[in-house]
């Protein structure tokens, strides 16, 4: 599921992979987490990273390369802030959500043995 | 179940349709280190890159059970679900680790000591403690630090018999000091301080209340 972005009469398709995203901080040289939970605060570089690793590329024969992150800043002006923001979080709200999944279970320390809960959950383990 | 995990406070959290309970013991920490060449003892989880929430989870995970790779650790990093991961792992973290030192007092300029790192950990617990690699492994920096904090109170004891002796054979010397000197002032790892804390009306009174009364004595 991608979204399409046009650029400098270019078409890109973005998808949401934090595989990607974790994989391209080092080449952006910024915390793209910091960009992902707050896009309406990006700083240029986050902006770029965060483009850089959600186009995807088509596979095609002879295979298509990967713009780099300096291409991809280069497709990039004051212009085209705005809507490359909004191509990203629609790429990021097209992704299905994860099956039915309780919120994280914080259980309070309780007063006697730190393992033991109410419901005695705490003395099952949460391997597999 | 392991006994970190009988000894940390339960975390869970749910994700690929199971709950998996985060303790992070040295095992996951090298992992974690393993993964992204930062010292994990050291890590800053309130600033949290994205490569090292993955590292994070995926050694989480790897610590309760589960098989999956960091590339499936990065999968379950969703749009909606990240923030909710996050907490679940800073909540597991925070279970594993010690509580942080009380700073030290305003007169005192020394600040607190760096956390220590991975190598200084497993150093301290082989020459220190004498444990074996898969029982340092296996613990929690937490459970490392209550052994260390045991391991104080034994070195104060020892010392304590000594400074009391030193003590006295000083005070009890030819030219002993005026103001006799405190059994502490020969000790490495001295007691801390217990801050005396404000001064009530009650309190006053519960100092007076064990002075000898004295008798009005009526002079005619």
């Amino acid at each position: 599921m991608t979204s399409n972005l046009t650029l400098a009469g270019r078409t890109f398709a973005l998808a949401y992979d934090f595989n990607l995203i974790a994989e391209a901080e080092e080449e952006a040289g910024c915390n793209l987490l910091e960009a992902l939970v707050n896009l309406n605060d990006l700083t240029a570089m986050q902006l770029r990273g965060l483009l850089f690793a959600a186009i995807v590329v088509p596979v095609t024969d002879p295979p298509t390369p990967h713009p780099s992150i300096l291409e991809v800043g280069a497709l990039m002006d004051v212009d085209t802030i705005g809507p490359i923001t909004k191509a990203l979080a629609i790429a990021y709200n097209l992704v299905p959500p994860e099956p039915a999944a309780p919120c994280p279970v914080l259980v309070p320390e309780p007063q006697g043995h730190p393992s033991a809960t109410a419901d005695g959950e705490g003395l099952v383990s949460g391997g597999k | 179940m392991p006994l970190a995990h009988r000894l940390t406070r339960p975390i869970f959290l749910p994700a690929a349709g199971r709950k998996w309970r985060i303790v992070f013991t040295h095992r996951a920490l090298l992992a974690i280190e393993e993964l992204t060449g930062l010292d994990a003892m050291r890590v800053n989880l309130t600033h949290l890159s994205a490569r090292l929430l993955r590292a994070v989870l995926f050694a989480a995970l790897r610590e309760a059970g589960s098989e999956a790779s960091v590339a499936d650790a990065g999968a379950m990093l969703r749009p909606g679900a990240v923030e909710r991961i996050r907490h679940a792992l800073i909540a597991g973290w925070i279970a594993s680790f010690p509580d942080p030192e009380p700073h030290a007092s305003s007169d005192d300029d020394d600040s607190p000591p760096p956390p220590l790192s991975t190598i200084d950990a497993w150093a301290k617990a082989r020459y220190d403690f004498r444990l074996s690699d898969e029982e340092w492994l296996s613990m929690t920096p937490r459970m490392l630090h209550a052994i260390a904090l045991r391991d104080l109170e034994r070195m104060r004891q020892s010392e304590m018999m000594l400074a009391v002796l030193c003590a006295h054979t000083v005070n009890s010397s030819f030219r002993a000091p005026r103001t006799p000197t405190q059994a502490a002032a020969y000790m490495l790892h001295p007691y801390p301080v217990k801050d005396a804390g404000p001064v009530f009306g009650e309190t006053i009174m519960s100092v007076f209340a064990d002075a000898p009364k004295r008798r009005t004595v009526n002079r005619i």
